[in-house]
């Protein structure tokens, strides 16, 4: 089957910069596919080769299968959202989407199809000078709908915004990925993309680290774990260690437990005679498991640099 | 034929582009008018009487310079040329319909200025005793001179809002392309005096204002020679920027 985006072999320098380096991967049709790593990492520089505004020194990218500048009317093809803030101040809301849809020869109507949809129809008049950055996140999410592409590419997106609109925009993306489009969305942040990606391509210093989906990054990350809480950690420590755990202390009261379950736990403890304040057993956050995965990527640039 | 359109809608839904334009045409009026009412056969013998009334140029292609920066630097500033390449990934037909835009709307501004300058100019001439019957000439359109010189005042904006054009889309920058273009507009007519007679006029008659200076009758440069240096400044300008565009990441 035709991927909807195709990034293969990538490479991109600015001087003696290696933005991104010898990167692959693919976003499906019907899924959100989370593109996460720290900034820096080259997520952006990826998007912009993707729509053709950077050229690749090794490599490239596909869109729906073509090359991006043999698209005729790239705006029914992809969507894009790469800086929100990238609005003429003095220009009004409709305006901005007019010109881009005469750009693709795209039919006016569709204008305020885009603008109720984004909730923007009662600023359509208005200079975008004056719009939060809210707003402005919408008007950008309105033109990226413009063409009614089946592929959308977001960076950032949620960046900024308040939690209603951080909700907002989670929401939005699943629908786009339900109605069957293909999402391609950036973050610096792994827990922005909890519920919301179903696949995460994730990159540090211009190289993929990992290209999974949700499921399987949580699966695969050793984080499962106990928080206990006792009026003396040093014995509960010593008990659980010797019992095959790994513990941490926190500092304060509480212990972190890995590699034993809760009810063990606890069994160990009743058995000496501890006291136990508190016993909460957690699973591993997506955000664990990507710090666990990106802890090597970490290290290897403090010693490159 | 869509880009046309896109480019048209952007020039036409920001203000800075209309006052730009409002400003070359109001400088035009104003200058040509107020050295039209100040002129008097005693004071300005045998002058070119049409270069009198349409002094105003010189200050209008100013506002041409500002009008052809900001058609680019816009979105440069913004970040908005990133929305436009992608959108339209074949750059160079983004940069010669903006061009086409800039020079449309250009010339209807100057073709009027220059016309309604003179119209304007020359009624407040012969009040002031410019009359074709006291010996001066060109008082009329239908005089040869004073339509080349009409008609260049027409279209000489045009050229330098295209040269200022090509050179902000070659800096990217606002402030830089101004500096530019202001500098190789007016620094040739501020060092030339320093200069003996022969080599002062090659510096000015070399320069992009070219085609303004040697429309005056009189003047030591040839009318049609003095335009071909401004179009060939208007041209090279664009050539670099269409080259550029097309290799540069946006």
């Amino acid at each position: 089957m035709e991927q909807a985006i195709e990034v293969v072999g990538l490479t991109k320098r600015y001087g003696a910069t290696v933005a991104v380096d010898d990167l692959s991967f693919t976003a499906r049709p019907g899924r959100v596919t989370g593109f996460v790593g720290p900034n820096g990492a080259g997520k952006s520089t990826t998007m912009r080769v993707i729509l053709g505004l950077d050229a690749p020194d090794a490599g490239g990218t596909l869109v729906n299968g073509r090359h991006y500048g043999k698209l005729g009317a790239p705006l029914r093809e992809i969507g894009a959202l790469l800086d929100a803030g990238a609005l003429h101040p003095g220009r009004r809301a409709h305006d901005h989407l007019l010109w881009l849809a005469q750009s693709n020869g795209l039919p006016r109507g569709r204008i305020d199809e885009v603008l109720a949809l984004v909730g923007l129809s009662d600023v359509a008049q208005r200079r975008t000078g004056g719009f939060s950055l809210g707003m402005a996140q919408r008007l950008g999410i309105a033109a990226a709908l413009l063409g009614d592409p089946p592929v959308l590419m977001f960076d950032e997106p949620v960046n900024g915004l308040d939690p209603e609109g951080v909700r907002w925009i989670r929401g939005f993306l699943r629908g786009l990925a339900a109605e069957g489009r293909a999402v391609l969305v950036s973050s610096h942040l792994m827990n922005e993309l909890q519920g919301t990606a179903d696949h995460l391509v994730v990159i540090g210093r211009g190289r993929l680290i990992a290209d999974t989906s949700v499921a399987e990054l949580l699966r695969a990350a050793s984080g499962d774990g106990v928080t206990v809480r006792t009026p003396d950690p040093g014995a509960a420590m010593a008990l659980l260690a010797a019992a095959g755990a790994s513990v941490t202390t926190n500092g304060h009261d509480a212990l972190e437990i890995r590699g034993m379950s809760a009810d063990r736990v606890a069994g160990l403890m009743a058995g000496r005679g501890l006291r136990l304040d508190e016993l909460t057993p957690h699973r591993a956050s997506l955000e664990e498991a990507y710090m666990e995965l990106t802890r090597d990527a970490v290290q290897y640039a403090a010693r490159a640099s | 034929m869509t880009a046309l359109q896109a480019e048209w809608t952007k020039l036409r839904s920001v203000r800075s582009t209309t006052w730009a334009l409002l400003a070359a045409l109001a400088s035009t009026l104003v200058i040509g008018g107020v050295s039209a009412s100040t002129s008097h056969p005693d004071v300005v013998p045998n002058e070119d009487v049409v270069m009198i009334v349409l002094a105003g140029v010189y200050l209008a292609q100013v506002a041409a310079v500002a009008f052809g920066v900001i058609a680019i630097c816009s979105e440069y500033s913004s970040g908005t040329i990133r929305t436009t390449f992608a959108a339209n990934p074949r750059r160079r037909q983004v940069v010669i319909a903006k061009a086409a835009i800039v020079g449309a709307l250009m010339l209807a501004i100057s073709a009027v200025a220059a016309v309604a300058a003179f119209s304007l100019g020359v009624a407040v001439l012969h009040g002031n005793g410019f009359t074709s019957s006291s010996g001066y000439h060109g008082l009329s359109l239908s005089d040869s001179d004073a339509l080349r010189e009409v008609g260049v005042a027409a279209v000489y904006p045009v050229l330098i809002a295209l040269l200022s054009l090509g050179v902000a889309t070659i800096v990217r920058s606002t402030a830089l392309a101004i500096s530019a273009v202001l500098g190789v507009l007016f620094v040739p007519f501020i060092v030339a005096p320093l200069f003996p007679e022969n080599v002062a006029n090659t510096i000015v008659y070399a320069s992009p204002m070219a085609g303004m200076a040697a429309q005056e009758q009189g003047a030591p440069g040839d009318p049609l020679t003095g335009i071909a240096v401004t179009v060939a400044w208007a041209v090279g300008a664009m050539l670099v920027a269409l080259w550029l565009i097309a290799r540069r990441d946006a």
